[in-house]
């Protein structure tokens, strides 16, 4: 379905779409110090404009074919590598949310780092982030994907320690930055595997028919490895909920548009590539997440936090659901919970900024992000109240949310997957089910203990500034179903590319989750109604139990070395005594040896050494004439040697 | 042996005279001196080659603009022999020390 | 045996004898003495291989010019002992090895060089109208080149020489 035209006017759209971010970047660490007021302005108008020009290039583009644009970059071995651009319909989706998303967490950060002593490098990698996101969703070649996978990378690094000079944001973005290079080993990795046996890393040029399946299984593996570290998949995502030491818009950018989906993009951009087999690891993998994160989300008390482990088990569910054959719903999914978790993330940085104002007057230090310090907040800031509702409804999938009608896509495509017949994928199944009835329970109990419970503080709260309000209030609407599928707007191109991806849903399926929400909802009411939160659970750690098992196998290490010290002790050291002896005797002839035949030559190596040491330092004595006259005599052999 | 092979002889001889006193003789002068002789065997050799082909005036206008650069190159050396002798006291190169690592 | 030859020969003998001076005396003064009167021989040897423009020039800037600055340079360092500036040797025999090598590859490359011999004769005409009309038409160039070169050693040699700050080293 590919098919290359050299339409000039989506060439440039596109390529502006790419340029302006990086623009935007550079006027931000080209401004001076003393403008750098002006340059959350600049740059929000720049990323404003990008979001208009993707959505000219997706109205261009539209519902036609494939576009794709490629220019020869360099080659090896006749193998020409060429730069290109892909504009599908998947890709200008993804590029009109991140640019959108990108636009939204600019103006929000107007707002949020006013007081930021570092305004031009938050901008600055805000926009080289967007740049780089922007370039992975649009580049065609895998190895220039991988470049600006790379580039992802590094930018989350350097936004997630922004603040670095609390150690724990140096630490986290550190921590960050190594896992994902472990992630990214695998993909270099799978990249190697393909190159090796096609020469070739176009994703539209791929010819799979010549690779061997084993050698396509471990190629998509390594590559899928990539996307564990990327997309914070068991068992690489710890550094995720670390990572919220970097600020809230950063963790909304990280979380929704940028980071960690252009893993579980990169999934559907090379699902060709998965045979079977892998698909097997992906969808298990997946699941695990999925459940993992939900269980840690439900034990948390930093809200933060609790949206860490929740992108964990959506995340987990959209991998889950592409290897589960549900890659529509999947990419669906990625689409519509970029949407809800950025409003989720730019609302709790909300509700922390103006928990931080109220209490910027009070004495005593309070741990503002905790929700037992929380609560009763539904009066006081009453429109984060309401953008943060819906959000937390479309990531609880409630009926007429964004949520709802993706979780419902892919509960249908995987049932249609599983078959009748009883398989290891009604397991996988059972997962999602698990998943879709842990999510509401988390979502409830943090809205509960955030907007509705008894507040042990009281203290006076103003809404935050009206740019932020407005960035909220513009993405908690596009969470709500009604914008997308409400059908009087389909004469738009855009739904109507976005009715494409929705197939009917089964009734029966709809009527299942929708009793599933229901009953997790009235359990959670009843659980957390009376509830009062304790101090932390022993056992459930931030990092649930992966810091506990590093522990435990760092035990097992130290009852492995105990066992090798007495082994030594016992065994080895009586052995070595034996030897000994014979050593003594032998050292006895080696050192005769030693004192006048090795001494001798080392001695009159020495002095050789002494002697052409000082007749070559005569030479360089400091003096012209001397050099000149060895100069002279060089020239003299020279000229001898060109002569004869 | 014909004149010309005389001079050539003279210009050789008048060369290696002029780098012996450059590399033997102590005095900054004396090295000027000895620079300007061998120069100067170079022009008798540029003009006996110019004798090959008379009718041009290649050979003689080298030795003239080598004239030239000798006079420059004496005006500049005497200049800095001069400011170094007000440095140093002292019109030999070896004894110019400064930059020298003590021993 | 012509006159001119003889003439030649002398030329050749006192450019030799004063290039001995020069070699053997330690007095510097002395030695500017004999450059002198090599540069003049030398002079002499250019005017008879019809090079009398060069000859003149020669003795005009060699022998009234530069020798009076090296001259001058002489009395300049000397102003304080007063005594007759003397000169050291030192690498003698290793410079002598150089130098008589370097005059025996010299010899022996002329003599393997075959030169055209059947063009030798003299010229006729004025030479010295010849190369002033070369001079200003096919090599102007490298003559205004040299005209600039020198203005910018005599000023550069003048700079340094005089000392514009009183508190220099002195």
């Amino acid at each position: 379905m590919t098919e290359t035209i050299h339409s000039a006017a989506s060439l440039w759209l596109a390529l502006s779409v790419l340029t302006i971010p990086l623009f935007s970047a550079l006027v931000c660490f080209v401004i001076s110090e003393k403008f750098a007021w002006l340059s959350p302005m600049v740059s929000s108008l720049l990323l404003f404009i990008t979001f208009i020009c993707s959505a000219f290039l997706f109205f261009q583009v539209g519902d036609s074919h494939a576009l794709t644009y490629s220019w020869p970059w360099f080659s090896v071995n006749e193998n020409i590598i060429r730069a290109s651009l892909l504009l599908d319909k998947h890709g200008l989706i993804m590029v009109m949310v991140v640019s959108l998303v990108s636009f939204l967490v600019h103006l929000y950060s107007i707002g949020y780092m006013a007081e930021d002593q570092a305004l031009i490098r938050y901008f600055g990698m805000l926009g080289f982030f967007t740049f780089a996101m922007l370039g992975l969703v649009m580049s065609s070649n895998l190895l220039i994907l991988f470049c600006f996978w790379e580039l992802v990378g590094f930018s989350s690094y350097r936004l997630i320690g922004h603040w670095y000079e609390k150690q724990e944001a140096a630490k986290a973005s550190t921590k960050a930055f190594l896992i994902n290079r472990v992630g990214d080993l695998g993909f270099l990795i799978g990249l190697m595997i393909l190159w090796s046996w096609l020469g070739n890393l176009d994703i539209t040029y791929l010819n799979l028919e010549t690779i061997p399946t084993f050698w396509l299984t471990t190629a998509g593996v390594c590559i899928f490895i990539g996307v564990i570290g990327k997309s914070a998949q068991f068992p690489l995502f710890h550094w995720l909920p670390d990572a919220m030491e970097g600020p809230t818009p950063v963790s909304a950018l990280i979380h929704a548009a940028t980071m960690v989906a252009a893993g579980v993009f990169l999934l559907i951009r090379i699902e060709s590539l998965f045979t079977e087999n892998t698909l097997v690891i992906i969808s298990v993998t997946g699941t695990i997440t999925a459940i993992t994160g939900a269980i840690g989300a439900l034990f948390q008390y930093d809200i933060k936090k609790i949206l860490a482990y929740s992108t964990i088990s959506q995340l987990g569910f959209m991998v889950m659901a592409i290897g589960a054959g549900a890659a529509q719903g999947g990419f669906l999914h990625l689409l519509h919970h970029a949407f809800f978790k950025a409003g989720l993330f730019l609302g709790a940085g909300a509700i922390i900024h103006a928990m931080h104002q109220a209490y910027h007057h009070q004495e005593g230090n309070v741990d503002v992000q905790d929700i037992r310090n929380l609560g009763d907040l539904r009066k006081k800031i009453p429109i984060t109240f309401i953008t943060f509702m819906i959000c937390s409804a479309a990531l609880a999938g409630l009926p007429f949310t964004s949520g709802f009608v993706s979780k419902e896509l892919i509960l249908t495509q995987m049932n249609e997957w599983s078959g009748n017949a009883f398989s290891w994928k009604w397991l996988v199944i059972l997962g999602a089910w698990v998943v879709t009835l842990l999510t509401p329970v988390y979502t409830f109990r943090m809205v509960w203990f955030i907007f509705f419970a008894k507040s042990k503080h009281n203290v006076e709260m103003v809404e935050v500034p009206i740019v932020m309000r407005l960035s909220m209030f513009v993405i908690s609407m596009s969470s709500l179903a009604l914008l997308i599928t409400f059908k009087p707007f389909h004469i738009l191109t855009i739904i109507n590319v976005l009715m494409s991806l929705y197939p009917n849903t089964s009734h029966l399926i709809t009527l299942l989750s929708t009793l599933i929400l229901l009953i997790a909802l009235v359990s959670a009411f009843f659980m957390y109604k009376n509830y009062e939160l304790k101090d932390q659970n022993k056992f459930l750690t931030p990092n649930l139990y992966l810091d506990w098992l590093s522990d435990y196998a760092f035990k097992l290490v130290l009852q492995f070395a105990i066992l090798v010290h007495w082994f030594d002790r016992k065994v080895i050291d009586k052995i070595i005594n034996g030897l000994t002896y014979l050593q003594v005797g032998i050292a006895h002839v080696t050192g005769w040896s030693d004192r006048y035949l090795v001494d001798g030559v080392v001695n009159g190596m020495a002095y050789s050494a002494k002697g052409i040491g000082s007749v070559t330092r005569s030479l360089a004595n400091g003096k012209i004439q001397s050099y000149l006259l060895w100069a002279m005599a060089g020239l003299l052999i020279f000229i001898l040697w060109i002569l004869y | 042996m014909s004149d010309h092979t005389l001079l050539f002889a003279l210009g050789a001889f008048l060369f290696s005279a002029g780098l012996l006193i450059v590399l033997t003789k102590k005095n900054a002068i004396m090295i000027l001196l000895g620079i300007e002789l061998m120069l100067n065997a170079s022009n008798l050799n540029l003009i006996l080659f110019n004798r090959q082909n008379p009718t041009t005036y290649e050979g003689q206008f080298f030795a003239l603009f080598v004239i030239l650069v000798a006079v420059c190159e004496a005006a500049v050396g005497i200049a800095i022999i001069l400011k170094a002798y007000h440095y140093f006291h002292t019109s030999v190169p070896d004894q110019f020390s400064d930059l020298k690592e003590r021993n | 045996m012509n006159p001119g030859q003889l003439t030649l020969y002398l030329f050749v003998f006192t450019a030799i004898i004063s290039v001995l001076v020069m070699i053997f005396t330690r007095t510097v003064f002395y030695a500017a003495l004999a450059l002198t009167v090599c540069l003049i021989s030398m002079a002499g040897i250019y005017a008879l291989l019809y090079a009398e423009f060069l000859a003149i020039t020669q003795l005009v800037i060699y022998a009234g010019g530069v020798l009076v600055l090296i001259l001058f340079g002489i009395m300049l360092t000397n102003r304080i002992s007063g005594k007759p500036l003397i000169t050291e040797s030192h690498h003698v025999i290793k410079s002598a090895i150089i130098s008589a090598g370097m005059f025996l590859i010299l010899l022996v490359t002329y003599q393997k060089t075959s030169f055209d011999q059947s063009q030798s004769a003299p010229a006729p005409g004025n030479h010295i109208n010849k190369i002033g009309i070369e001079l200003m038409s096919n090599y102007v160039a490298p003559f205004e080149l040299g005209g600039i070169l020198l203005l910018v050693c005599l000023i550069g040699a003048a700079l340094m020489a005089s000392s514009f700050k009183k508190n220099d080293h002195v």
